[in-house]
């Protein structure tokens, strides 16, 4: 295991498909401020290359403006530091256009995290490890996110260029395909 | 869901008896370009699928949560040695490479 998961190396799940030789390793992902001590989890990700030994923890970037876009002051969350936020990586992969590894995560919101109910509200960003920041993508895909650790069920693959993962369409849809292709940022069902 | 052949496949199942499905998609976004390439089975005491290899072999875990490989062209089961934990098991296909992640440097 990299330096950053040799203390704690529970719940660890390999994100997609291994891509040049590269794992990304991601553990946790659950964000509660305040009221359940237990859901205060931290999201690691990390990339990993078994072969030479090199890693790279991507950082967790800023997310704070992302949620204020999606609440904006007086909308139904009043204190936003306590809403109950899942973030979920959805692929990781190669832009061979740009040369860059990138990775693809969603946001969704509880209002009440016991409850298996989120809102409506959600967002996607995209990482590029060239830029080694996130930034925030205008798309409304079908998502994978009732639960949290769905990856290591092999339910997302990398392939030429894009990522595919089966999302929902809404909460009682169909599961369908989602490729999204990370060059153009354009996905298809 | 795996890569097989640059193409995106999906392994379903079926249970009692269980029988495993290997499908490639054909054409990214359209669904009826699924194709049913392997009808696997009847196989006992299966738990789920976890992956199809490269040499088309299916690996699976048992219900007593140890992992059993499927030869499709030998038909020869075996376990290999990997026990699953929480009925939970998660397999890559693994291409080495000793290129530097990158982005490191600027």
């Amino acid at each position: 295991m990299p330096p950053p998961f040799e203390e704690d190396s529970a719940g660890i799940f390999i994100v997609g498909s291994v891509v040049n030789g590269i794992l990304c390793l991601c553990q946790g992902g659950v964000r509660v401020d305040t009221a359940y001590i237990q859901y205060k989890l931290e999201q690691k990700v990390v990339l990993w290359n078994p072969s030479t030994d090199e890693f790279k923890p991507i950082p967790n970037g800023s997310f704070e403006h992302t949620i204020l876009k999606a609440f904006p002051p007086g909308s139904v969350f009043e204190d936003l530091p306590t809403i109950p936020t899942l973030i979920n990586i959805h692929g990781f992969g190669y832009d061979s256009v740009t040369d860059d590894y990138k990775l693809i995560r969603y946001f969704c919101f509880f209002e009440d995290i016991e409850k298996d109910d989120p809102s409506d509200e959600s967002l996607w960003q995209i990482y590029s490890l060239k830029s080694n920041s996130w930034r925030d993508l205008e798309v409304e895909m079908p998502n994978h996110t009732w639960t949290d650790q769905w990856q290591n069920t092999g339910k997302s693959v990398y392939c030429q260029g894009m990522c595919h993962w089966w999302g929902y369409e809404d909460y009682y849809g169909d599961e369908v395909l989602v490729s999204f292709n990370l060059s153009d940022e354009v996905f298809i069902t | 869901m795996v890569v097989l052949k640059e193409s995106i496949a999906m392994i379903e199942y079926e249970d009692d008896p269980f029988y495993f499905f290997i499908s490639i998609l054909g054409e990214i976004g359209v669904a009826e370009s699924w194709t049913r390439l392997f009808k696997i089975g009847p196989l006992y005491g299966v738990e789920e699928p976890i992956v199809v290899g490269k040499n088309a072999d299916i690996v699976y875990m048992k219900k007593d949560e140890e992992v059993a490989r499927f030869d499709l062209n030998t038909e020869v089961i075996e376990d290999i040695g990997v026990r699953g934990r929480h009925k939970c098991c998660q397999m890559v296909i693994y291409n080495e490479s000793l290129l530097p992640i990158g982005g490191m440097h600027g």
